[in-house]
Order: structure tokens, then C-alpha cells, then sequence
């Protein structure tokens, strides 16, 4: 029999208005996401097939090592740092087999960070690995069926105990979790094959499971520990706190001459979504982004100076800053909006030469802020 | 006379009841779309799930804040796993509310807290997606709109349709939450009186 609730939400009609704000931020999410590799191979030719299986086979036969190596070790190097017109330490850090990235990258440390150079590389290499790990994790049993398992793959965690078969993991002293080893777990040291007696307490480590249900959802029936993966930094580079810690600086979306930061905290301007009448288009997929510096406002106008100089001038539908300032700062300790703060606008096309922004092609404006923990209070970027 | 702004609106609307109306072929259609290379139509997916996805896993992890969160994450993994989708196993909402219950549990799990209710399977079962005939769907629409008084009405629909939480119901209707509690019980029991 249906519930009243499941009956209530399936019958929902369409109310576009209201909460579009949270599609909005999944798939901002979803358009910087990198593409997955897939890699089924029935799309290749017979003799693509073949000179596949020889190549296999050549690398069998070759060194010993490479049958082991189950995902190429990233390495991070500061390539240099230096201050940035916002008053950041910036820094381009050199990337080697950093899971579907390319060569080198830019990353800015969060204000009061006291990151060293190389607390920055590590941490970028921490990511680097934990992408590649979780990939690897993923193709150790391709053919999940979500409907009753899924892989179940840990952040990056210190190794608290281990007791016997049992491993039990702390992650950002976040409690205790515990898996026990079967005889077809893969112990793995940094992409090589290794055994148990690799491990030792306070090493940084990953577990890998399958976990399965029945058919209604609820606890795992089962956990299976297919993996545990010895990791080639310490614990504190793979923890919220180090990670949050840094956002890389990427060309802007539709505008590749300004670095935009991305996996940034931010508090929504405009629309406000739930409660607000506010009705923002949604984005289209080649939407444009930007951020910038407020030089100047007046009513429904504002100009931002974004990181190569240029002066963006935009039109909201409203003088949306006033507003934030008058409803909505007091929600966030009076973090009201002046000349000099930043922030970050998505907007739909067109782009103009002269770099005007009309309120029916604005999907959003956000005040950046530095993120340190939900629990804080915010303080502007 | 329509201005610019109420057409687009309009157009809006039409676009989202499509949605929300989709039809099980209409999907398949979608999530063929995405896998060939565009990502921009997953937004159908998940405008047309957000909200009871949120309400579903507010259910277990007991914050809105932190629902939002677990419904984010899940439709991002189903994003990233979508060509794993086997559409012969399943309905695509069935496969996404799983990966949620999932990351909602073991969420619990992290912050080491405990579900309290007799029976884990028929409380999620409560709020897992299910399916109306478009009379259905009239009948249930219909059905809140005669819930009386109509301030019934207004719970209902803020927080089932419109995605809101219980404070900021609270707050727009300058009413205790607890009242916005017991009218959303009372509400409830009406709507049963009248759909069974």
C-alpha cells in the first residue's frame, strides 16, 4: 500500500519557483565534473582487440612489477608561490600522474592557512591519490548491482587498531569503523601488491567493501572487505581540515582569460531559493561564470573586476545587494556586501564584447566566503 | 498583455510540469541523452526528484541541512555511475533513493547515531518513491486542496510540493513549529480519511 507521503511527493505538481537553487548547485557540480573513463572495450575493433591481448601479454611476460601496479603514484611538486592581487598565497604546483589532470595546476591557500610549500603539495597529492584509489576501487567489481550492493570506499583515514583480521579506522577523529580482512582482501602499499604485515597502527589508509542488502534498503546484510590501501602520506593531508584548506583556480567557465576558485564556500545573494518569490533562469549547459571584485553598485547595477582586470558590468532584476544587506546579512553575522567583496556570477549566454550582463541571463550571484566549518560563522573572502 | 519575463516564466512552468510528468520511456530518452554526452539534461532528473529525495533522506539523518547534503552527494554518485544504470532492474528513482538511503546510513554511521524505530525497512519504506496514474494524481492534488482549514492546506503543500522545512513554514505562517507539527499530523490524517 502507498503512503500518505510517497503519495503526496508523487503527486507533486509543477513548481518550478521554489527550490530551484538546489538544482542548481548539483549541477554546477555536475558541469565540473571530469568525464569517467569507460573502459568497456566492445566499441574496439578485432584487430584493435588483438594488439590489446599481445600487449597484455608482452607485459606479463616483461617486469615482474607491473602485473602489481595497480594505479600509477601521483606526485605533487610546488612549482613556485607568490601573493596574488587578493592577498592569497598561490601557488602552481607541478602534477605527475595526478588522476585526469593535467601537468601542473593552480591552487590558493584559504586565508590564516599556514600551509608551507610543502603541506600544499602534499595535500594536492593526497587528492590525487584518493581520486586514483577510488576509481581502482570501483573497477575491482564492475558489474555492481546497486539495487542490493554498492562499494563502499572510506576517505583517507589513520589506521586506529588492528586487531587479528580486523581494521579499524579513524577518520578525522570523526569515530571509530571497523572491517575484518577475508582471504581474498588485497592489502595494497601506495599501487603495489603487499600483504597484512604491511600495516602497522597510525598508518594512513583506505578500505575498500562491498557492501550488500536486501531488497527493502537498510543496514549492509554484508560487508566485505575487498581492499586495504596503505597511503604515501600521513592522515592529516587526506583530512577535511587540510583539504578544505586549499581551492584550485581554474579558467571561468565561457570566460578563459579569469581564474575562477572552485570548491569554494559562498552564501546565495540572489535568487534565495525556499521562501523567496525569486525566479532565476536555469542554467543552460554552456552558462558562463564569473568572479570578481565589486568596484561599484548602484541600485539593480554592479561592476566586478575579475582576476585579469576586466570590468564586468552587470544588470540583476532588482538592487539584489541592498536587499541581502537589509534581509538576509543578519542570518550570517552581518556579513553584509560592500565595494571590494567578491563574487561569483553565473550567467547565461550570450557573452558581449563589451562584457554587459542583462538580469534575464543571470541564474546566480554568490558572496564568496572562506569556508572553515559549518559550525563558524562566515567571514568574507 | 504578457511581458517578457512572464512568458519565460510560462515557458518555465510548461517545461518543469513536463518533468515532473515524465514518463518511464521519457526517462529511458533522458539518461540515453546524458550517457551520449549531455550532462546539461541530468537537470530533468533531478528537478524532478530533488524534493522527495530531500524529505526521504531528512527522514533518516533527522536535519534538513544535512539531507540536503546526502541528497546532493547521491545524485552526483548516480551521475558518475549513470552508465552502470540497468534500467531492466529497475526504475532509475528505486536505484537513486538506494544510493541515498546508503549514504543517509552511513552517515549515521560517521556521526555515530542511531535510527530509533521498530521496524528500519517500513520506515524507509514510507517515504521510497512510488508511482500515480495521472487520476491518482488529481485525486491526491484535489484531496489537499479540500483539507480543512486551510491552513492544513498550506503544510501540506509547502513542505511535500514546495521543498520547504518546517521552521521556514513556521516562519512564513508566524506559527509555532510545533503547531506546524500537529497541523501537518492532523493534515495527514485527514488526506488518509480521504484517499483510502
Amino acid at each position: 500500500m502507498k503512503s500518505i507521503d510517497s503519495q503526496l511527493i508523487a503527486a507533486r505538481p509543477g513548481l518550478p519557483y521554489t527550490t530551484q537553487l538546489f538544482v542548481a548547485r548539483t549541477m554546477d557540480i555536475v558541469y565540473n565534473l571530469k568525464p569517467r573513463r569507460n573502459w568497456r572495450l566492445s566499441h574496439l575493433s578485432k584487430p584493435a582487440l588483438i594488439a590489446l591481448a599481445i600487449a597484455a601479454l608482452a607485459l606479463i611476460s616483461g617486469t615482474a612489477y607491473a602485473i602489481y601496479t595497480f594505479w600509477a603514484q601521483p606526485a605533487a611538486h610546488t612549482q613556485s608561490m607568490q601573493q596574488n592581487q587578493y592577498g592569497r598565497t598561490q601557488a602552481i604546483i607541478d602534477l605527475h600522474d595526478c588522476f585526469q589532470q593535467p601537468g601542473s595546476a593552480t591552487f590558493e591557500v584559504k586565508k590564516g592557512s599556514d600551509l608551507t610549500a610543502q603541506d600544499i603539495a602534499n595535500t594536492v597529492q593526497a587528492q590525487c591519490e584518493t581520486k586514483a584509489i577510488e576509481s581502482w576501487g570501483h573497477s575491482l567489481k564492475p558489474n555492481v548491482n546497486h539495487t542490493t550492493e554498492d562499494i563502499n570506499i572510506t576517505p583517507g583515514s589513520e589506521l586506529a587498531d588492528i586487531n587479528g583480521a580486523v581494521f579499524t579506522v579513524n577518520f578525522d577523529g570523526a569515530g571509530n569503523s571497523s572491517e575484518t580482512a577475508n582471504k581474498d582482501t588485497v592489502f595494497v602499499d601506495k599501487g603495489f601488491k603487499t600483504n597484512k604485515s604491511a600495516f602497522k597502527k597510525g598508518d594512513a589508509v583506505i578500505l575498500i567493501s562491498d557492501n550488500t542488502y536486501g531488497p527493502q534498503y537498510g543496514s549492509p546484510l554484508t560487508s566485505t572487505l575487498l581492499a586495504v590501501v596503505k597511503l604515501s602520506l600521513p592522515a592529516k593531508y587526506y583530512s577535511a581540515a587540510m583539504q578544505n584548506s586549499l581551492a584550485e583556480r581554474t579558467p571561468c567557465a565561457g570566460n578563459i582569460a579569469d581564474t575562477c576558485l572552485d570548491g569554494g564556500a559562498s552564501i546565495d545573494v540572489w535568487p534565495r531559493g525556499e521562501g523567496s518569490n525569486d525566479s532565476a533562469p536555469a542554467p543552460v549547459a554552456n552558462s558562463l561564470r564569473i568572479q570578481g571584485q565589486i568596484v561599484s553598485h548602484s541600485g539593480a547595477n554592479f561592476v566586478l573586476k575579475s582576476s585579469s582586470g576586466a570590468l564586468y558590468h552587470l544588470t540583476a532584476s532588482r538592487d539584489v545587494i541592498s536587499e541581502f544587506n537589509a534581509l538576509y546579512a543578519p542570518n550570517y553575522q552581518n556579513a553584509t556586501i560592500t565595494v571590494g567583496d567578491m563574487l561569483d556570477v553565473r550567467y547565461n549566454p550570450p557573452a558581449t564584447a563589451d562584457k554587459k550582463v542583462r538580469a534575464n541571463q543571470i541564474v546566480s550571484i554568490k558572496l564568496l566566503i572562506d569556508f572553515t566549518s559549518k559550525q563558524n560563522p562566515p567571514t568574507k573572502y | 498583455m504578457f511581458s517578457v519575463e512572464s512568458l519565460a516564466q510560462a515557458e518555465t512552468f510548461c517545461l518543469h510540469n513536463r518533468i515532473l510528468t515524465m514518463k518511464d520511456q521519457d526517462e529511458q530518452t533522458t539518461i540515453a541523452a546524458i550517457l551520449s554526452g549531455h550532462p546539461e539534461r541530468y537537470a530533468d532528473l533531478v528537478t524532478r526528484y530533488h524534493i522527495g529525495l530531500i524529505i526521504h533522506c531528512e527522514r533518516i539523518v533527522g536535519s534538513r541541512d544535512d539531507a540536503e547534503d546526502v541528497a546532493q552527494e547521491a545524485f552526483i554518485k548516480a551521475y558518475q555511475q549513470l552508465h552502470k544504470f540497468n534500467s531492466k532492474q529497475g526504475r532509475f528513482s528505486t536505484w537513486l533513493y538506494k544510493i541515498a538511503t546508503n549514504i543517509a546510513l552511513d552517515f549515521l554511521r560517521r556521526h555515530k547515531r542511531q535510527l530509533r524505530v521498530d521496524n528500519l525497512d517500513d520506515f524507509l519504506e514510507a517515504t521510497m518513491p512510488t508511482y500515480l496514474q495521472d487520476e491518482e494524481r488529481r485525486a491526491v492534488q484535489k484531496a489537499v486542496t479540500e483539507l480543512m482549514p486551510p491552513e492544513y492546506r498550506k503544510v501540506i503543500e509547502a513542505y511535500y510540493w514546495h521543498g520547504k522545512n518546517y521552521q521556514q513554514i513556521a516562519d512564513e505562517l508566524g506559527t509555532p513549529i510545533n503547531t506546524i507539527r500537529t497541523w501537518m499530523r492532523r493534515a495527514k490524517l485527514q488526506l488518509k480519511g480521504k484517499l483510502a
